[in-house]
């Protein structure tokens, strides 16, 4: 075929490739939202809705079902026990990544790259191979059921890789600046303070998104680490209660919305931040 | 550089290694010291190797990593399906911002409301099942959860479901990061959608597709507790039974056996560390390139 | 410029100030107070869970016993199902453990009485009250008494009447006594177009359950269980694993519902009380929940058909859930005035009125407080008359998760046949045999056999 002849083919092939690739991602699409769909229409019917009714719309819309899974256990208890615990742990690894960031990237010394690489790579350790020592230790230490004691896991499970997206964006920030600062006399810290930290700000918003999407979604060490119910965090709360919650379908779905509807609207919100953050492992900037 | 005085940067290194001392550096070698006692309560009489033996023959525990290992299938039709997807939506059809909203949707889930929410539209009379009999298909609705051949096949689909947002927008945003002028070239040149994946898209994104699939493969070994534990505690029988799941029910439940759990653990992190290594090499790798 | 990092200096420092003190505020309190002056004591309880109501019958008794007692304060904690025993096993070895402990029955707390953790209530409970606080056999240890009982847990299948009379069973198999009349009540049903045994094995509950109800039937006394887990008998005796021979048949006739393996135990036992069910395992305590929703007059319970010739067969089972002290709390004494408290006439009352539970004390006048209930005077009457234990208690917690549990699952599925479990069984308990020598010492001690 000649150059007029394949363009001519290619033009021709267009529009039903472009239905089928259309018809792939409405495909895909589906099959992403449908379980999602399906959790928020069940949270609205009745019991006896439901059970004629499995996979359909709602025919009324039944609020008492979120009244139900609120007063089941100690739901707003175990709310506010997340918000604590992932704003309190958020901080404190944002802080202390911010200030070992700035070490790493403006105040190098000999063998700092090697602990960097180190202190990244423990991102990969597996947290369930701490949780035998450190549960007998927070036994010992009376650390279970406290915020103080999972706060500090928390914040040291999130360190890695906080520490890996902060230095890598404070490489990226232009000398000039600082040479500027540096003739105005400033100390490092308050280089750190007033150059870093608002130059950094898409960063620094980002790896909050990031960590505290994981800290609000964790569950394996809030199951150890937390067992006094009145201290649980939601995604514990609502697994370990299950036994009450199974009964009425309905109310459960009803309590699990709740539980996800938070992450979701800052999902909508600052989309571009969760994307951008989540993806930022193999994504330069 | 900056000039700064020696002690500085230890001082802002030093809340760092704090807490990762004590959230890393004691347990990593507690649990070696553990992984050699009969543990009852804090401690416990030294037994050697007793314990790794133990775990070695134990075959629930064949039997969960087995399945961790079958979970790896998964890294394949995550990376398959990212491919795909990813190019779809670079072509930027109507509505592509929509879909990638939509495709990343499942990730920030939280793992147990996931876990919950599939566990009741899989059982034998629920929701998919009634779907699949509505339109005539019945001898599609299998026991999903229910039946222990099935199961392990089914939680893998839910973590897929889950995961594949993650892979399909990672691709994306690298491949917006190409140079347009490539595409155009092969467009003009008559390239096909095939032709343009297999020899232009593939070798631009092989660096994202490695960090994937090394990032899968730690996941599905390692991180896949939540599932396992909400959707099926490891059953019916011990056919969704993972490495995680046999080492927390060491720990908790009627009568522990720390001992046992900590020897685990000391297997699954030596192999962790030999994946270590191989990302290390690859950031080097990743290093090189900017 | 100075200004301005002082004032965010200040900023991080009142925030760091302020968290330290939300941390300390819900720091975790200590367990056993200060020596002298105001006594407070810390309780770790399970039992909301399968008993509702019962976080405010606890709180009440707190409340009373504070007014009588104004010195004492009690803390009650209420724990997670995976949590509740291993919890105090761990804070008992690092030395701060509460001063009560919740504890159900048999190896479930035995285990911790081995390991010194619990005290002999003997020597803090007057003998005429103790020997009414009735714990079972097996919360004895050469010859000390280590829980108190707190609420009983007959064990009991539940029948749907409604269901039976659909199918018209006649009223002398209502319910079912023998394992002949059994089946044929079930193909009865089954001919009716019911189904005739409702039950979830997805969560393994069912299983141990199971086992509880039917392995008893072959056994001439407890101690059998015990027995089988230290190699004096074998699980592979076709005499000990018959109750899953038996099982096999109930599931290859087609008697169950056919999604079994992917409900959990609640929704299976649900089946009967929205009739879509005849029969099902269930526990004393939801029966309450049976009546409210298929009505008073439709639900029996009834116990599980005889199969076995031991000479346990035909007896009832009465489970029951206590209450221990700690062997390191520092006011024992405090915490056996609570446990005498709970076990005021006016405190067993207000368990059977207000958590429609039975408290666990013969000295309560049961026939005169259960009126207008033909189910649960007839378990009443089974806790007063001869009754055996529940023998999982007797069994290690592998053997619950990697026998009891999938048992039914693996029968259901097709997977295993009732002899391969018993080979399963045999292996899982060598196993640990092996893997726990101390405890093995302990077990055969606890049920001397030496």
């Amino acid at each position: 075929m000649n150059q007029g002849e394949k363009r001519r083919a290619a033009r021709i092939g267009q529009p039903a490739q472009r239905l089928v690739k259309q018809a792939l991602l409405v495909l895909i699409t589906l099959i992403a939202l449908y379980p999602v769909y399906w959790m928020v229409v069940t949270a609205f019917k009745s019991q006896p809705d439901y059970l004629f009714n499995k996979y359909g719309f709602p025919h009324s819309f039944h609020l008492e079902n979120f009244i139900k899974a609120m007063r089941s256990g100690r739901f707003i208890r175990w709310f506010l026990n997340s918000i604590i615990i992932t704003t309190g742990a958020t901080f404190a690894t944002t802080v202390i990544a911010s200030f070992a960031a700035f070490a790493f990237s403006k105040m190098p010394f000999k063998g700092s790259n090697t602990i960097l690489n180190f202190v990244i790579s423990l991102m990969v350790i597996p947290p369930v191979v701490m949780i035998v020592p450190l549960f007998i230790l927070y036994a010992q230490l009376k650390m279970s059921s406290t915020y103080h004691g999972i706060i500090i896991l928390y914040t040291g499970l999130t360190i890695p890789f906080s520490v890996y997206l902060l230095t890598n964006f404070f490489k990226t920030v232009p000398h000039d600046i600082v040479e500027s600062a540096l003739i105005d006399g400033c100390s490092p810290f308050g280089i750190m303070l007033r150059i870093y930290i608002p130059l950094s700000a898409p960063a620094l918003v980002t790896l909050i998104i990031v960590n505290a999407l994981w800290m609000w979604n964790e569950l394996l060490l809030a199951l150890v680490f937390l067992p006094k119910d009145e201290m649980r965090t939601l995604m514990v709360g609502i697994t370990a209660f299950r036994s009450k919650l199974n009964l009425d379908i309905p109310v459960t779905m009803a309590g699990l919305f709740l539980t996800t509807l938070p992450m979701v609207v800052l999902y909508i919100i600052f989309q571009r931040f969760f994307i951008r953050g989540l993806t930022a492992g193999a994504t330069k900037g | 550089m900056l000039k700064y005085k020696w002690w500085q940067p230890l001082l802002y290194l030093t809340p760092m290694g704090l807490v990762l001392l004590f959230v890393y550096g004691y347990p990593l070698v507690r649990v070696f010291d553990f992984s050699m006692r009969r543990i009852r309560g804090a401690s416990g009489p030294f037994i050697g190797f007793d314990n790794f033996r133990f775990v070695l023959r134990n075959p629930v525990f064949h039997d969960a990593v087995r399945h961790n290992l079958f979970f790896m299938i998964g890294v394949p039709v995550l990376v398959l399906l990212a491919l795909i997807f990813s190019s779809l939506l670079f072509e930027q059809p109507r509505g592509w911002k929509f879909y990638r909203f939509s495709l990343f949707l499942p990730y920030i889930l939280a793992v147990p409301v996931v876990g919950f929410v599939f566990s009741y539209l899989l059982t034998l009379n629920g929701a998919l099942n009634g779907i699949l009999r509505f339109l005539g298909l019945d001898f599609l609705a299998l026991d999903w959860l229910g039946s222990p051949k099935i199961a392990l096949k089914s939680v893998l689909a839910i973590i897929i479901w889950k995961e594949m947002g993650f892979g399909i927008v990672l691709f994306f945003a690298r491949l917006m990061s190409v140079s347009e002028e490539i595409y155009d070239a092969a467009k003009i040149d008559g390239a096909n959608w095939w032709q343009t994946l297999w020899y232009i898209t593939i070798p631009q994104l092989k660096v994202v597709i490695e960090f994937f699939a090394i990032i899968t493969i730690i996941n599905l070994l390692s991180w896949v507790f939540a599932y396992v534990y909400v959707i099926s505690k490891g059953g019916p029988g011990t056919s969704t039974q993972v490495i995680e799941l046999w080492i927390y029910n060491k720990v908790a439940h009627g009568a522990p056996n720390p001992g046992m759990g900590a020897a685990a653990s000391v297997i699954l992190f030596l192999v962790t560390m030999v994946l270590i290594f191989t990302l290390l090499r690859l950031r080097l790798r990743v290093g090189d390139e900017e | 410029m100075k200004k301005a990092r002082l004032f965010l200096l200040l900023g991080i420092a009142m925030l760091l100030v302020f968290s330290f003190t939300l941390v300390l505020a819900s720091g975790e309190k200590a367990g056993g107070g200060k020596a002298e002056g105001p006594v407070e004591l810390v309780f770790w309880w399970w039992g909301e869970q399968e008993a509702e109501g019962l976080t405010g019958w606890l709180d009440e008794t707190v409340a009373l016993f504070e007014k009588e007692y104004p010195h004492i304060t009690v803390e009650t904690v209420l724990q997670a199902t995976d949590n509740v025993i291993s919890d105090f096993a761990t804070a008992s070895a690092a030395g701060t453990p509460p001063d009560l402990q919740y504890l159900w029955n048999g190896i479930y707390h035995q285990e911790n009485v081995w390991l010194g953790y619990i005290e002999p209530l003997d020597d803090w409970i007057p003998e005429e009250e103790l020997k009414h606080m009735f714990a079972s056999d097996l919360s004895f240890y050469q010859g000390k008494q280590y829980r108190a009982g707190w609420y009983l847990i007959p064990m009991t299948w539940i029948y749907n009447k409604k269901l039976f009379k659909e199918a018209n069973i006649p009223a002398n198999l209502t319910p079912p006594k023998t394992w002949d009349d059994f089946i044929e009540v079930c193909e009865m049903l089954k001919d009716a177009g019911i189904t005739p045994i409702g039950a979830g094995f997805k969560d393994g509950f069912w299983g141990e359950w199971y086992t509880g109800h039917s392995l008893v039937q072959n056994e001439d006394s407890v101690t059998d269980t015990t027995k089988l887990v230290v190699g004096d008998l074998d699980w592979e005796n076709p005499r000990y694993h018959e109750h899953w021979v038996v099982l096999e048949q109930l599931i290859k006739a087609g008697y169950f519902n056919d999604d079994a393996n992917s409900l959990e135990l609640y929704p299976g036992i649900e089946l009967v009380h929205a009739g879509k069910a005849a029969m099902a395992a269930s526990i004393g305590t939801l029966v309450p929940a049976a009546e409210k929703d298929a009505g008073k007059e439709n639900i029996g319970v009834m116990k599980y058909p005889t199969f076995g010739r031991g000479k346990l067969a035909d007896l009832p089972i009465i489970d029951v859930q206590g209450v221990g002290i700690s062997s390191q709390s520092e006011h024992k004494a405090e915490a056996a005035l609570f446990i005498r408290f709970m076990h005021r006439p006016d405190r067993l009352t207000a368990l059977y009125e207000d958590v429609h539970i039975f408290p666990a004390n013969d000295t309560w006048e049961g026939e005169k407080y259960i009126k207008d209930d033909p189910n649960n005077l007839e378990m009443w009457e089974w806790f007063t008359g001869t009754n055996t234990a529940y023998i999982p208690n007797m069994i290690v917690w592998a053997f619950d998760s990697e026998v009891m549990y999938i048992a039914p699952q693996m029968l259901m599925s097709g997977e295993a046949t009732a002899k391969d479990i018993s080979k399963l069984a045999s292996e899982v308990i060598e196993r640990w045999r092996e893997e726990n020598p101390d405890m093995l010492e302990a077990h055969k001690k606890w049920a001397g056999v030496e």
